[in-house]
């Protein structure tokens, strides 16, 4: 069976206008209508990509042109599958919505937005999805906790993705006024650079990387909490789509540093995303909100991306494609497990929670099983990715950057830790006990399904590392993954004799098993804990009045965070002060022209044209 | 048939209206209708008056950009005045002779003659925003005015004598040969209608204007008004003076600074009319700038976007201000929560000035953008063209963050502000939105048109 | 101080247009000659002639009322816009005259009025001599509008019959844009010339010259005697 890429875009839009034509007779049906929607353009996709049966022939959007590359399709995939798994969630939250049936219709357009993005082999019309998606997920944010959220968005998505015009009209003048994908490689000298920095620049404000992360916090925290999981999962690999296209896709930029190697552009790129990492990371720690905390994970994840993309070898490459695969599917599913929880529970603050493992065991192994991932534990898919960039960046030689990247490692130990156990551990809280019970089975069908990809995707990595090797052959790049076995190759030593390095994930997910089961039998064996109240706390003989300050979660890391916060907030005043500057010259100027005076008019009439005649006449 | 009619009828109309007041609301209407009709019967030509072969005489020159300026104004001005006629119904007369204006100042290749229109559309338009009920406003529009259009007749009067000639295409061929004689002939003109069109730092008075404007006249000022001034601009920028070099670059700045400080400006502001204003400063002077640069037949376009955009939202803005007694934006949230038709025909104006895709303004945006880049695009600025896009593109950043801002307020705070719109405005301002995604959809048809605007020699207004 | 500065930014900016135009060459070159010039062919007549292209013996009438005849409606129009605009503002339903804080005399009420004539006559005679002698619509209409202005001003109880002028505007300015059309049908062009030019110097000649500056000048006496109406009249509170 063929069919062309269109179809499915006109399809998804057909799916998001039915959703809200029957959201406004019944919300429910409405988002009914977009788990419907995202499987079919989901399955489809999936099922014709693998077949080959996708065509980017144009019948009806003829002013555009589709072509179906590899590395489309694997964005693609991941992004319609996370939208398939988060619209399951809708029907549960629709009602908590201003405007339940936009928003059905909405999250069906920035999926055929993103679709078009990914198979666009117009440049221009990749911006025109690139856009699309922009407004149509700029609406569902306001439907969440904060309206400001909405214009942070705004701002840097548009900051982006004008970088992105801009470098496409470079490009589009460097061709000869062709807008082809291809001309993206076929710039040079000054261009090239103008237009790497450029697109970087789009890559990084939608991936949210440091310095143009602020948005993504902000979003994350405050959207709806299945849009969360959408942002997070899906829209943010719009930003690593575009990264794949400018750092791999461009090649080096600029000259080499000799002493590691490697391209200044590159350099660059892996700095700022080892900035990221950290950053994201130090960020992580010191929140009290789990939305929050993840989505500053979420952030340190993209630096891993970047990092990976920017080493430029196969390890690297493949590291941050494995990598973009690992962290949809487990952030998805911690912003779901999450979400699942604020449904019940009705916050997600750390320290107003607690013990909702009792009621939602279900719920929290899916919480476990994606923090392991994002973390880097094996047996999860996390892992492998985080281990090949690990190797691409200590083979580079850059010892900064894979100090940055263990870093980050270890961080989320410290920080995804925090909310499994103040969320889920511990006693349960007494005005819980009667309204949280476990999700509904739809809830959880996607949850056990990303958890069980991600343990998938961490033993077995072949189905993976052989659709990147497609890629690297479709992107005519000179890099190769080869799989011995069940086992990941590696870089060669330099001592003789010694094969390539191997990374076995069966064979670590089975002596992980062990571990597990050894640490299970412990469990069972020994005595129980002893039950106490939560906020059993001793306050010197006083009463306690405001309970939840004294819960354990609360300041967990303020020693390590009273290193650096004197310093959190940098980025964030920037951007503010940015925007008082600007709102500042905007008072100047009206005060400096807008009075109620013609005769300041006159004046200034009289002093431009002195200003404009000077080299003439005087 | 001849173009001429297009303003001897509202005269003939206006001068009729003082004697038969009753009727005179629905002469207007009916006038105005016809001017929107008769354009797309009238042929391309040059039509000749008094019998006097130009350029001796007076010409009013119809060509496929004055086509599209006719329709396009008289549309608008159609609009305005089906939805305000019946609240304004004493300012009839003074509207008729607006629209016989407006038309002139579209149709006429004379400079002289032109000024006589700016001069008819002013004084009509002092005239229209005296209904603010902020004399000492309108009075300051006035005094800008005037003194613009009489720097205008100063340059002009300055190239009279140097050339011997009023006529624009006779103009032009003088301006070609003897550039530098007559830089500052055009200086003045270029004042003089910057006053008009809201350029920086001339456009004090659009902030006691449209700052305080009502359901006609913010929508008149700056819907049709700035559309036809846009458009006049470009008609003497692309047409007569094909200004180059350093002169240009002077310009592009400071128009450059015009839209930068337009949307800082608007950032600044809490009010939604001053936002709307400000916004609206902002894209004058992108439309003059892309005329400046050689952009014209997409600046065209632009200039009508905008126009269509301005419409809709000072209409609904306008008559949330008059419900609900503030136009503070905290006054307003909500205000669509109850409204949706209006609040969605109103986020797609928004959404279509900040340029977003399936809209017109993507189509108008993307391809003056694109302008720039075209491989053999000979700008009239000497280098660094990039310059102005990246201009135009943080522009729109800025832009983006209040109309955001304002629209998350106005739809998403929980309110009851209840405000009642006619059907009929309400029929309009949805025709409006639906047209801006139509032609937001065909783009392709779009470029077409536009194509069809610049002429085979690369010049684009002399056919 | 303010005012001081004013006069000198005006000052330099007088100073700034005469430096800059001094050391225009094109503009000084074109000083007096015409020759060569599109306007030369706006004086090209001589008096007697018949049937010249264009027909009033004053050139100055027939570049005004002739060769720009479109520019000359479009000024009526500014009068007639700004008249709109005055009665717009200042005209009310229920109106009454100023005080102008004296009572005229005997002498001042008849000798006004015996003035009005003569001055109403000599703006008619300048009217409709527009097109032989200097004058025209514009001054004569003016001069009767004065005519008006004298009778406002000397007799403080005396009003005008505003609905007579309003009519004379109307069909004034309505029959000016009536001629201009059917020029369009009788000839080829809106506002031709389409009746006989006759003998240059002659009072019936110059086709429809005369015509429209008499309307011209009824439609700027009776819109000025408007705008006078309105200033010297109140609301009654």
């Amino acid at each position: 069976m063929e069919l062309s890429i269109e179809i499915f875009i006109l399809a998804t839009l057909a799916f998001g206008l039915m959703a809200y034509v029957i959201g406004r007779l019944h919300k429910q049906l409405g988002s009914i209508m977009t788990i419907l929607g995202s499987l079919t353009i989901f399955g489809g996709i999936a099922y014709l990509g693998f077949t080959g049966g996708l065509t980017g022939e144009t019948a009806y959007l003829t002013f555009t042109q589709f072509e179906i590359s590899e590395f489309g399709l694997f964005f693609a995939i991941i992004v319609s599958f996370v939208f398939a798994m988060v619209s399951f969630f809708n029907p549960f939250f629709i009602k908590q919505y201003k405007y339940p049936a936009l928003y059905s219709m909405l999250f069906m357009f920035s999926l055929a937005g993103a679709i078009g993005v990914f198979f666009s082999s117009n440049l221009l019309y990749l911006f025109f999805f690139f856009e699309f998606v922009v407004w149509t997920s700029l609406f569902l944010i306001p439907m969440g906790r904060s309206k400001k959220a909405a214009s942070w968005y705004y701002g840097f998505s548009a900051a982006g993705s004008f970088m992105l015009l801009f470098a496409i009209l470079m490009i589009y003048n460097a061709n000869n006024g062709s807008f082809h994908i291809s001309g993206i490689g076929s710039v040079t000298g000054t261009t090239q650079i103008i237009v790497f920095i450029f697109m970087s620049g789009a890559a990084f404000t939608k991936l949210g990387a440091f310095p143009l992360h602020i948005w993504l916090p902000k979003v994350l925290t405050n959207a709806p909490d299945p849009v969360s999981a959408v942002f997070s999962g899906g829209l943010e690999k719009l930003g690593a789509f575009v990264a794949l296209l400018a750092i791999v896709n461009m090649g080096g930029i600029g000259f080499i540093i000799p002493s590691i190697d490697m391209y200044f552009g590159q350099m660059i790129i892996a700095t700022l995303g080892a900035l990221t990492i950290v950053f994201g990371t130090l960020m992580a720690i010191r929140q009290d909100d789990a939305k929050k905390l993840l989505a500053y994970s979420s952030m340190s994840n993209g630096g891993y991306i970047l990092v990976g993309f920017s080493m430029l070898t196969s390890q690297g490459v493949a590291g941050g494609l494995y990598h973009i695969v690992a962290h949809a599917i487990a952030s998805t599913a911690a912003f779901l497990a999450i979400a699942a929880v604020a449904r019940v529970a009705g916050t997600t603050k750390m320290k107003e929670l607690g013990g909702i493992i009792h009621k939602m065991p279900v719920t929290y192994m899916v919480y476990l099983i994606a923090i392991i991932s994002m973390a880097g534990i094996p047996p999860m898919g996390g892992f492998i990715s985080k281990w090949m960039i690990f190797q691409a960046v200590i083979d580079k030689g850059m010892i900064f950057i894979a100090i940055a990247t263990v870093f980050g490692s270890i961080g989320s130990f410290l920080y995804v830790f925090r909310p499994l156990a103040a969320l889920f551990l511990g006693q349960e809280l007494p005005q819980f006990k009667k309204t949280v019970k476990e999700a509904p089975f739809f809830m959880l069908l996607p949850m056990i399904i990303l958890s069980l990809l991600s343990v998938y995707t961490g033993v077995l990595p072949g189905v993976i590392i052989d659709f990147i090797n497609k890629i690297f052959v479709d992107m005519q790049l000179n890099y190769n993954i080869v799989m011995n076995g069940f086992a990941i190759e590696g870089y060669t030593s330099g001592i003789e004799g010694v094969g390539p390095s191997l990374l076995n994930p069966l064979l670590i997910a089975c002596v992980f098993g062990v571990g597990v089961f050894v640490a299970f039998l412990i469990f069972i064996v020994l005595k129980k804990s002893k039950k106490i109240d939560l906020m059993d706390t001793y306050t010197a003989g006083n009463f306690v009045y405001t309970e939840e300050h004294l819960h354990y979660s609360v300041d967990f890391y303020a020693p390590l965070e009273r290193l650096y916060e004197k310093y959190i907030h940098i980025m964030k005043n920037f951007y503010k002060s940015l925007a008082n500057k600007v709102r500042e010259f905007g008072a100047f100027m009206k005060y400096f022209f807008f009075t109620n005076k013609p005769e300041i008019t006159v004046f200034w009439i009289v002093a431009l044209m002195v200003f404009l005649l000077w080299g003439d006449v005087l | 048939m001849s173009a001429i009619l297009l303003i001897a009828v509202p005269l003939l109309a206006a001068f009729i209206s003082i004697l038969v007041k009753k009727v005179s609301p629905y002469l207007l209407l009916l006038v105005s209708l016809f001017a929107l009709v008769y354009p797309f019967f009238m042929d391309m030509s040059d039509v000749i008056i008094g019998g006097f072969d130009s350029p001796i005489g007076i010409n009013l020159v119809v060509n496929k950009f004055a086509l599209t300026s006719l329709i396009a104004v008289n549309g608008l001005f159609f609009l305005v005045v089906a939805v305000n006629i019946a609240q304004y119904k004493k300012l009839s007369s003074i509207l008729l002779v607006a629209l016989a204006g407006l038309n002139g100042l579209l149709l006429t290749g004379d400079l002289f003659n032109l000024f006589v229109f700016i001069e008819i559309s002013g004084i009509a338009a002092y005239l229209i925003t005296t209904t603010n009920k902020k004399p000492l406003q309108t009075f300051n529009y006035l005094v800008a005015g005037t003194v613009g259009s009489s720097l205008y007749l100063l340059g002009l009067i300055i190239l009279y004598n140097m050339s011997g000639t009023l006529n624009m295409a006779d103009m032009a061929t003088f301006v070609e040969g003897n550039g530098m004689y007559t830089l500052f002939p055009f200086l003045l003109m270029f004042i003089g209608l910057g006053v008009e069109a809201k350029l920086l730092p001339f456009n004090s008075w659009v902030k006691g204007i449209l700052g305080h404007s009502n359901n006609l006249s913010g929508a008149m000022i700056a819907s049709v008004y700035a559309t036809a001034i846009a458009l006049v601009f470009g008609k003497l920028l692309a047409g007569v003076f094909q200004i180059e070099g350093t002169l240009a670059l002077i310009i592009a700045l400071v128009l450059g600074i015009t839209i930068l400080a337009g949307e800082a400006m608007a950032y600044a502001s809490t009010k939604a009319r001053e936002i709307l204003l400000y916004s609206s400063i902002a894209q004058a002077g992108i439309v003059i700038l892309l005329f400046t640069v050689g952009l014209g037949a997409w600046a065209t376009f632009f200039a009508i976007a905008n126009g269509v955009s301005k419409f809709i939202l000072f209409g609904v803005v306008n008559r949330l201000t008059e419900e609900v007694g503030s136009d503070e934006m905290d006054q307003l949230k909500g205000s669509f929560v109850n409204n949706k038709l209006i609040g969605v025909s109103f986020t797609v104006a928004a959404l279509s000035i900040l340029g977003l895709p399936l809209f017109f303004g993507f189509v108008v945006k993307m391809n003056s953008l694109i302008g720039f880049f075209e491989p053999d695009f000979v700008s009239n600025l000497p280098g660094g063209n990039f310059i102005f896009p990246i201009i135009i593109l943080v522009a729109s950043v800025i832009e983006g963050v209040y109309f955001v801002k304002l629209l998350t307020k106005l739809w998403y705070k929980d309110s009851d502000v209840k405000v009642n719109f006619t059907p009929l405005f309400k029929y309009v301002v949805v025709v409006l939105a639906v047209a801006l995604i139509v032609f937001g959809l065909f783009q392709g048809e779009v470029e077409e048109l536009v194509a069809s605007l610049i002429n085979p020699g690369g010049v684009f207004i002399w056919n | 101080m303010k005012n001081f500065l004013a006069l000198l930014a005006a000052l330099g900016l007088g100073v700034l247009i005469i430096l800059s135009l001094q050391n225009n060459t094109l503009f000084n070159e074109y000083g007096e000659d015409v020759t060569g010039r599109d306007s030369e062919e706006y004086g090209d007549r001589e008096y007697g002639e018949e049937n010249p292209a264009s027909g009033p013996a004053n050139i100055v009438t027939s570049i005004v009322a002739d060769f720009r005849s479109f520019d000359t409606l479009g000024e009526i129009t500014v009068l007639f816009v700004s008249s709109l605009g005055v009665a717009l503002l200042l005209g009310g339903t229920k109106q009454k005259r100023l005080d102008l804080g004296f009572h005229p005399n005997f002498m001042l009420r008849i000798g006004s009025k015996a003035l009005f004539g003569i001055i109403l006559m000599t703006g008619v005679y300048v009217t409709i001599h527009g097109h032989l002698t200097p004058g025209g619509g514009f001054p004569g209409g003016a001069m009767i509008a004065s005519s008006m202005l004298l009778l406002y001003l000397a007799d403080d109880t005396f009003r005008a019959k505003i609905k007579g002028f309003k009519i004379l505007e109307s069909v004034a300015g309505s029959l000016y844009v009536l001629i201009g059309i059917a020029g369009l049908f009788f000839a080829d062009y809106f506002l031709e010339n389409f009746l006989n030019n006759g003998v240059v110097g002659d009072l019936l000649s110059a086709g429809i010259i005369p015509l429209i500056y008499v309307l011209i000048g009824l439609k700027v006496g009776s819109e000025i005697s408007g705008v006078i109406d309105n200033f010297l009249t109140e609301e009654v509170v």
